[in-house]
């Protein structure tokens, strides 16, 4: 970009009007006003494609070239193109070419609101240039809230083949009358005589005093001088002899400087801040710029930073900053998803960071990991996360509950984990609140969570978990209800086996059932287990593995009676029987 | 230059009453502008700079029917005779030139019969037509508005005049021409933001990266005449000139080090916000031209830490506002840690801090002090910064200080042993000794005067610099000539 530009196309003093043959001489013949038009509607096209797809999109990518294509073209043929702009239209040598058609569809007036008057586009224009156009329209009409105007972004484009002509960010006259003679940053004024006549010696006396420690002696305003000056050729030549080795050193410590990231720099600042003697009305003033810093640090998924952040911020101030507001933020659905996007790609390590932060903000710790948990879509992440929240909740289980009633089954099926980890009885009338969710995910979650619940209380809720239950649901809970030896769970299971349509269900029940009934048979239902032994159908398929079952459970039992029952067994006339009874008598312990 | 657009004028030929009126006139009118921009008309304020105006008018109608005050290539003329730009008086006319350009006018016509009612009704419309397109509708305004005795002369009409366009043409291809604008505008533009950040708190960011970027392209293209133009002390809004200044030199150090576009932006920001501490020091504090109190000198530490604060009021958080904070913080640490504020652990000053600390110095101790007879000259600011306070500096932005200024600055009045003295107007990037000058006095003894002096573009080789007179030394007006 030219500066120049704004010097040799004086946007407030417009150039020579052209006297009558002149302007006619001078008049753009239509083939050539027509083709800046198309061009500047194409741009406008492009900008509208590119507002409404991500830059990569093949379509968005096609219209840029096509821009860049057809610019290039126009201006080898009609040589460089001034845009003008008013607040309402875009002209060509006073031709209309994109009035405004209403005031959303404006493309002039970005341009005039931010001081651009004229945009000249010269051959040898670039793609990169004509992206940098588009892509500086886009920020200063986006959504988002920038720091620059449009001649900002142009300049810092550096748009070597585009001139621009601007209203200059020069002041006003001056101030009113009443600020006259005072100055905002007023200079000590010139009384010399005065100074001299009374403060002389006290300026002599004054040189000799230590001059950095209270800037007596010879002073410039906010700095302390002196007299001493040397010979300025010769202090110049050693300079110059060092400058390589010193100019290299500058070079590296800038760029060391730049390598540190915004954060740190940050806080950095921050401390030094308050290390340099701030008071409280400083400190109250750092404590209202800190949290743009941890808002800065958690975009950027820099947890460590952040815990920084809200530490120098509680060193500052405790009174005016609210955590309760600023979570608030946190938990908005953006900020949410912004955050797992950042954590389902971290380490763990990262993720511990996270939670680390979590904790440090404190009671709504545990709002915020649930709803990471309930959006993260990796596994690691979602463990570490819901082990920390087992950990806050482990003394108050209820703070899971408003989890339960969550229209997201995975969210419910987390909420039921946690409860499981945390276990205990406390946890039970929560997990009753679950146990008829319409997921069967959420109820096996359940069954898998009562395990840790006292077995008598969880019982009757694994029962009713049993009604209609699917084979996985139905196999989770067989065992919980036989987790140890008792007469109602065996007969339950033996029942199942007596039932005619016992050998249509899965295989995987069928197991379920007999290895709940060897963990949970007592003597007392050695009887039905003989009885069932003895069953006839001896040419029935799978009599015989479901004798053989029948006998292990038996050998199980572990008593002298089952013993007792099993050598019965042994010593009998039907083979099969004998066979079996006796295979299940090597393997068999007889309990003390 | 043409009849109508000056008029005729024999007051005008007596040049004692240009030299006179004529910057009386400037002052008079840019006092009116700035009351109309805050009071009503009829507010008692206004009336005053109005009557004031109106008899600097009158006297010069005394004699003639009419007057023309005339903007051409950053000049005002008064009957055709240039009102010469003291130093002092540059604000104003620079301010001016901006609102004749504003308003795309060239100049004014006051005419026999002019009185208070008539200008009273000519200033209310002349402040409304800040617009061009407003503005093109002035004279037909005036017009209706039965204003007889003041005539607007637009500025299309003195671009068709051959004598005022080539006067724009050579301004504008002149390096010195373009500086000047590009000066003044970041002057009164600094002068802005600072009033703004009075009354809001903070500094505006987005109009301070304005005003910074055609520094940039000026420094980028080798352009010192932009650095030469920091010698100019001796005026009124120097307060903000300072800023500028520092802004300037530090750009400059920047380009000499190596620095990139984008890098010389920020380091220019940083240099013109550096001191927006001061906003919070007390005025009598800063005014103050005796030595000051250890608690005055308290308060006057302060001011790091007050722009520390005032930036952190700007929106957002960007490389950018962090460089300018920490250049706010750390300018006066010095490279050897002995400045202020102290930092309790440790601390480094930042890289573009060491700039805009020399930069800052070099300027302040030229600026005019109290406890000296004259202010100091910049050769022998640089006297000082080589001296034994080096230690304070990080030895590379000292030698970039002087590739930036030259080892004889702009100011400083040279003997060379050809037996020239001349004036070091600029630096010349490519020889630190060899300025760009205008010869004052030629070997013979001959003080050709600004107007047909040679100029020296940079100084040829061969001839070198033999010594540096003092200001007490020599009697020339530099600060008018660096400023011309």
């Amino acid at each position: 970009m030219d500066v120049q530009s704004q010097e040799t196309h004086d946007p407030v003093a417009p150039g020579v009007p052209p006297t009558g043959d002149a302007k006619a001489e001078g008049r753009p013949n239509d083939a050539t006003v027509k083709a800046v038009a198309a061009w500047i509607n194409q741009f406008a096209r492009t900008l509208k494609t590119s507002r409404l797809y991500h830059a990569s999109n093949p379509t968005v990518v096609r219209f840029r070239a096509e821009l860049t294509g057809a610019l290039e073209r126009l201006v080898a043929t009609v040589g460089p193109v001034t845009y003008k702009f008013t607040a309402d239209d875009i002209l060509f040598e006073d031709v209309s070419l994109y009035p405004a058609k209403s005031r959303d569809d404006n493309l002039a007036l970005p341009f005039h609101r931010d001081g651009v008057r004229a945009l000249t586009l010269s051959p040898g224009i670039t793609p990169r240039e004509v992206d940098a156009l588009v892509d500086a329209l886009m920020l200063v009409t986006g959504q988002a809230t920038i720091d620059d105007d449009l001649v900002t972004l142009f300049w810092q484009a550096n748009l070597q083949h585009v001139d621009i002509d601007y209203v200059p960010a020069e002041g006003d006259v001056g101030s009113s009358p009443a600020e006259e003679g005072v100055a905002l940053v007023p200079w000590p004024t010139n009384s010399a005589e005065e100074a001299e006549g009374t403060d002389g010696a006290g300026a002599e006396a004054g040189k000799e005093d230590d001059a950095t420690a209270s800037g007596t002696g010879s002073r410039s305003d906010d700095w302390t001088t002196g007299d001493l000056a040397v010979e300025i050729e010769a202090g110049f030549a050693e300079l110059d002899s060092l400058a390589p080795q010193e100019t290299a050193r500058f070079h590296d410590e800038f760029a060391a400087e730049h390598e540190v990231s915004l954060m740190t720099t940050a806080l950095a600042i921050g401390h030094a801040y308050l290390d340099a003697g701030a008071n409280d009305e400083d400190r109250a003033e750092l404590a209202r710029f800190v949290p743009r810093m941890l808002r800065l640090a958690i975009n950027d998924g820099s947890w460590l930073e952040a815990r920084e952040a809200l530490a120098l911020l509680r060193e500052c101030d405790g009174n005016t900053w609210s955590v309760e507001s600023f979570t608030q933020e946190l938990f908005q659905p953006i900020s949410i998803t912004a955050t797992v996007e950042q954590l389902d790609r971290q380490s763990p390590q990262q993720v511990m960071e996270f939670i680390a932060l979590a904790r440090e903000l404190g009671e709504p710790a545990v709002e915020w990991l649930n709803l990471t948990l309930a959006e993260s879509q990796h596994r690691l992440t979602r463990k570490l996360l819901a082990e920390s929240v087992t950990e806050m909740c482990r003394d108050n289980p209820e703070r899971v509950a408003p989890w339960l009633a969550d229209p997201r089954w995975y969210v419910v099926r987390n909420a039921v984990q946690v409860l499981g980890w945390i276990g205990g009885d406390a946890t039970f009338g929560l997990l009753r609140t679950a146990v008829r969710h319409r997921d069967p995910r959420v109820r096996r979650e359940v069954v898998a969570a009562l395990g840790r619940v006292d077995p008598a209380t969880a019982r009757p809720v694994l029962l009713e978990l049993l009604q209609g239950a699917d084979t996985r649901l139905f196999c989770a809970i067989i065992p919980q209800l036989a987790s140890g030896r008792d007469t109602p769970t065996a007969r339950m299971l033996i029942g199942y086996m007596q039932e005619t349509t016992f050998e249509q269900r899965p295989e995987d029940e069928k197991r379920a059932i007999y290895a709940g009934l060897a963990a949970s048979a007592t003597d007392e239902v050695l009887p039905d287990l003989e009885a069932e032994l003895a069953k006839g159908n001896w040419l029935a398929r799978g009599a015989d593995a479901h004798r053989q079952e029948i006998t292990r459970c038996i050998a199980r039992v572990g008593t002298v009676r089952a013993r007792a029952l099993l050598e019965r067994g042994a010593a009998s006339k039907r083979a099969v029987l004998r066979d079996v009874c006796a295979e299940a008598l090597k393997g068999m312990h007889v309990r003390d | 230059m043409g009849e109508g657009a000056t008029g005729r004028g024999s007051a005008a030929d007596d040049p004692r009453n240009t030299d006179v009126l004529g910057p009386q006139l400037l002052l008079r009118l840019s006092a009116v502008v700035r009351t109309a921009k805050t009071h009503d008309v009829s507010n008692q304020a206004f009336q005053r700079q109005l009557q004031d105006f109106l008899a600097v008018a009158l006297m010069l109608l005394k004699d003639e029917d009419e007057f023309a005050l005339v903007a051409v290539a950053d000049y005002f003329y008064l009957d055709g005779q240039r009102i010469k730009a003291s130093a002092t008086l540059l604000p104003v006319y620079h301010g001016l030139l901006g609102e004749f350009e504003r308003r795309a006018m060239g100049g004014i016509r006051f005419q026999q019969g002019l009185h208070a009612a008539e200008l009273e009704r000519f200033f209310q419309l002349f402040m409304g037509a800040e617009d061009p397109a407003v503005a093109e509708l002035l004279p037909q305004a005036l017009e209706e508005a039965r204003v007889e005795h003041v005539l607007t002369v637009p500025a299309s009409e003195l671009d068709a005049d051959d004598l005022a366009r080539e006067l724009t043409e050579q301004k504008e291809k002149t390096e010195r021409g373009r500086a000047k604008r590009v000066f003044w505008r970041a002057v009164l533009g600094t002068k802005k933001i600072m009033l703004r950040a009075k009354q809001s708190g903070r500094p505006d960011l987005r109009q301070a990266k304005r005003l910074v970027q055609p520094v940039v392209d000026n420094i980028m293209k080798h352009e010192y005449s932009l650095v030469g133009l920091t010698a100019v002390k001796d005026h009124d809004e120097y307060t903000y000139a300072h800023c500028v200044n520092v802004s300037i030199l530090s750009v400059g150090m920047g380009q000499a080090l190596g620095m990139s576009r984008q890098v010389l932006a920020d380091l220019g920001v940083a240099g013109l916000l550096h001191d927006i501490g001061k906003l919070a020091v007390p005025g009598d504090v800063l005014r103050k031209p005796a030595k000051l109190t250890n608690e005055e000198w308290g308060l006057m530490q302060r001011h790091p830490l007050e722009g520390v604060k005032m930036t952190m009021r700007m929106p957002g958080l960007s490389p950018l506002t962090l460089d300018t904070m920490r250049v706010c913080l750390e300018h006066h640490m010095n490279f050897d840690h002995t400045g202020y504020p102290e930092i309790q652990h440790e601390w480094g000053q930042m890289t573009l801090s060491r700039i805009v600390a020399v930069a800052d110095c070099f300027d302040a101790i030229t600026a005019h002090r109290t406890y000296h007879k004259r202010p100091r000259t910049a050769f022998e600011a640089l006297q000082y910064l080589l001296g034994p306070t080096r230690v304070s500096f990080d030895p590379a932005v000292l030698w970039a200080l002087v590739h930036t200024v030259g080892l004889y600055p702009a100011g400083s009045v040279v003997h060379t042993d050809s037996g020239h003295i001349a004036l070091s107007l600029s630096p010349n990037p490519d020889d630190a000794r060899r300025p760009f000058c205008r010869v004052l006095v030629d070997p013979a003894g001959n003080m050709p005067g600004p107007e047909r002096a040679e100029e020296w573009s940079p100084m040829p080789a061969g001839i070198n610099v033999v010594r540096v007179l003092k200001p007490e030394d020599c009697e020339f007006a530099t600060a008018e000539q660096l400023a011309a």
